[in-house]
Order: structure tokens, then C-alpha cells, then sequence
């Protein structure tokens, strides 16, 4: 099942703090999403500098089942995807933050996309981050799965395609992957950032009235089978897991 | 290993893909809601998907190895319709090579044909093609050191003719000769 959050318990993930990091645009966020809960907007992955209320990039969904792309630097600037989506069902969202002297442009389930100039530029020294919450306020209700970020890296009209149709983030330039959560599970030990750039942790798990929801379909990389024929035993297949930091 | 032994099998979920041009992702839905992950070799511009392996201990140089491909397409063929695929291998020799300069040798290439349209129902007919090489063709690969092996669509090529058709690779196998 996937990582559930409960708003009314204020469910998060949250790194431990990193007191250097530091990204470079333009960066990327993706990420499955399934809304449960009341209509209020919930975030789906923040990055920060701590203490600030401001200072901060931002994937969330709102009361209207849009998702949207915020960033702030002294106020919010919201770009919001056309249509509406649905609650009690995975929805795919993706931010892309070109800068400065670029866009905001966000896609609900690669279209319904939105575009802005980014007037707001928090700068790239974000070292914090946040999973289903927004700081501590704007937390999610529902499940979050396959979260991912880039840095250095706009996803292309075909990573988008391949996300959407469940292809996991680990295939999607894994050179400029900076964090990559599967969210595998609602208990301690499944929601690592297998990246290794955050070291997150539990900030609280809800329990009261959580309804497992199943993870979305994905599909993982399957390394090489390699074959070794050995006397009188029939050829085995080797497994390896996965490696990360390599890759386009 | 005996003739026919499997060296090695990808498919879609094997592939490293390179920083440009690469096959792209896709699904196919099929009976009972199957999900089937397929590279796509785009029909208008040529695309590569690379795989990485460890060549096993009991290989044979010579003969050396038979690359087996396994491929759908999106479109309906209208009679003898061609997609030219090229293999190419790259060793990692110890000491020697450096993965970081080294490009793939010079590749191998076959031209398949898709089952006409009288023959077949089209877009999902799976079609195999074979292609050998000497050990010197596959650069040289040797039991117990890491490869690589880059498949490509080579549209340019007067054998592709289906043209804006995307073909989607199933699966390789690499087997002794």
C-alpha cells in the first residue's frame, strides 16, 4: 500500500536538517497523488529554507483537485493546472521551476498544464524538505507515492508521458535525480528517499482512520538476467537490485 | 556454453536511457488488462536504448553470440513493411578501457520485416530477427567483464520503410552461437 497522510494528525515526512545543499534550476517535481480527505489544499512535496516562512518551492494540490506549482520568495505565486481531477483516485502532478528568467509550468496527469513566468525565485539554496505538509501547515490527506525531484533538469514531453504512464523516476535522468521517495507502505522503514540526498524522517505518523490504499501501478527497472550455466542444475537467473546515480 | 545457451535477456525496464535520442516509454494495454512496458523506436527519427550486463564466466569467444530481438509496431502494415534495427557492443576490458571516451563499436545491423496486413490484425503482431556477430564485431567481450549493448532504430537506412511508425521493442536476448 502507499504512505498515507492525515491531515487532522498532521502527518509529514521531513529530513533531518541538511545545512548545505544546494539546487540549481531548472528543477522538477513529480508525484502520485490520491486526495481523500476535506477540501483544503495540501501539500505534496515542499523544499525550504527552515525557519522561513517564505523562501520555498512547492507541489501541492488544491480544494478543487488541481494540482498547482508554488514558489514564494516574499508572497506566493500559485500556477494552478486547468480542469479539475478527482478525489479517491491516483492523480499525476509534476512542477517544473525554470528561475528567474524562466517559467512555472505545471501538468495534472500529463496535460492540463499551466505557465507563468516565475516571478518569485526563492534562490536554489533549499536544503529542507517536506512530504505532505508544508512546513508545518497544509498537510495532506490521502496517499502520496513515487515522489521525485531534479535538480539541474527540466523533464521532457517524454519523461512527462513516461511518468504518467507509471514508469518510475529511477528510468527519468537519474544523473539529476536528487530525490526519489516510493512511499512503499504506511509504516516505519518504507518511505526512505532511496536517492540519499534527504535524510527523511517521520515528523508524525497519523493512525487514527487510515484507509490502506493500494500503491499505483508501476513499473521499476528490472536489471539484466544474466545466465551461468553450472553443472548438472538448470540455468538461474541472477538479480541485482537497481542501480542509482547513474544513467542519462 | 552450448550452442544456444542465453548469455544475457533485456527488456524495457532493463534500459539505461542515453541523455538524448532514446527510445521513449510506453504502454501497450492488452487482454485480461495486461500492461505491457515497450521501448518505442520512433519512425521519424532514428533512437537508441542502451543495456549494461556482466558476460558469463562460461562464454565463448568462437563462435561468439547471436543478438535476438523481440518487437510490436503502433501501425498497420501495408506489405512488407521494414524497420532496420543495428546493435552495437561496447567492452569494459580491465585496465584498458575507459567507459567514460570509449564509443560503441561498429554496429551490426537487420532489417525486419512486419507481418503483412493480410497476415495479421497489425499493430501488436510480435516479430523476432536475428542478428550474429563474431567476438571481434561485439568489441571483443570477454567471460566475467562488464558490456554494453546499444539497440537502435536506423531510419536513415533505405531498408526503413515504415515510415512514422513507431516500433516497439519487446525484448533482447543475446545467446551463444
Amino acid at each position: 500500500m502507499a504512505f498515507t497522510f492525515v491531515e487532522a494528525e498532521n502527518t509529514s515526512l521531513n529530513d533531518t536538517t541538511l545545512t548545505t545543499l544546494s539546487l540549481s534550476y531548472p528543477i522538477s517535481m513529480a508525484g502520485w497523488i490520491f486526495k481523500q480527505g476535506p477540501a483544503d489544499v495540501g501539500r505534496i512535496c515542499s523544499i525550504y529554507v527552515d525557519g522561513s516562512s517564505t523562501d520555498r518551492l512547492e507541489l501541492g494540490y488544491n480544494s478543487a483537485e488541481d494540482v498547482f506549482a508554488l514558489a514564494n520568495s516574499t508572497a506566493d505565486q500559485s500556477v494552478v493546472t486547468t480542469g479539475a481531477g478527482a478525489n479517491n483516485a491516483w492523480t499525476h502532478g509534476i512542477a517544473i521551476f525554470d528561475g528567474p528568467t524562466g517559467n512555472i509550468t505545471v501538468y495534472r496527469d500529463n496535460g492540463n498544464s499551466a505557465t507563468a513566468a516565475q516571478t518569485q525565485d526563492p534562490g536554489t539554496d533549499l536544503p529542507d524538505l517536506r512530504i505532505g505538509s508544508r512546513a508545518a501547515a497544509n498537510y495532506f490527506d490521502g496517499a502520496l507515492a513515487e515522489i521525485a525531484i531534479w535538480s539541474g533538469y527540466s523533464l521532457t514531453v517524454d519523461d512527462r508521458a513516461a511518468l504518467f504512464r507509471g514508469f518510475s523516476p529511477l528510468f527519468i535522468r537519474r544523473g539529476a535525480l536528487v530525490l526519489y521517495a516510493p512511499l512503499w507502505g504506511h509504516v516505519d522503514g518504507f518511505y526512505r528517499d532511496m536517492k540519499g540526498t534527504w535524510n527523511i524522517i517521520i515528523s508524525t505518523l497519523g493512525t487514527n482512520g487510515v484507509t490502506p490504499i493500494d500503491h499505483p501501478r508501476i513499473f521499476y527497472p528490472i536489471p539484466a538476467r544474466r545466465f551461468a550455466r553450472v553443472a548438472a542444475a538448470p540455468p538461474s537467473a541472477l538479480h541485482t537490485l537497481p542501480m542509482l546515480g547513474a544513467g542519462r | 556454453m552450448a550452442s544456444g545457451d542465453t548469455l544475457a535477456i533485456f527488456t524495457a525496464q532493463s534500459v539505461q536511457p542515453p541523455s538524448a535520442s532514446f527510445a521513449t516509454f510506453d504502454v501497450i494495454t492488452g487482454a485480461s488488462n495486461a500492461q505491457i512496458p515497450v521501448l518505442e523506436f520512433d519512425g521519424a527519427a532514428s533512437e537508441n536504448a542502451d543495456f549494461q550486463g556482466v558476460v558469463p564466466n562460461a562464454f565463448s569467444a568462437s563462435p561468439a553470440l547471436t543478438v535476438r530481438i523481440g518487437w510490436t509496431f503502433q501501425g498497420i502494415p501495408t506489405g512488407g513493411d521494414q524497420v532496420r534495427w543495428t546493435v552495437a557492443f561496447k567492452r569494459a576490458q580491465d585496465d584498458t578501457d575507459d567507459i567514460d571516451a570509449d564509443a560503441f563499436a561498429t554496429a551490426n545491423e537487420v532489417s525486419s520485416t512486419a507481418p503483412d496486413a493480410g497476415a495479421s490484425t497489425g499493430s501488436g503482431q510480435v516479430v523476432y530477427d536475428e542478428i550474429n556477430f563474431t567476438n571481434a564485431e561485439a568489441d571483443g567481450i570477454q567471460p566475467g567483464e562488464t558490456f554494453f549493448v546499444r539497440l537502435s532504430r536506423n531510419v536513415a537506412h533505405a531498408d526503413d520503410d515504415f515510415l512514422g511508425v513507431d516500433a516497439q521493442f519487446l525484448s533482447m536476448e543475446i545467446r551463444q552461437q
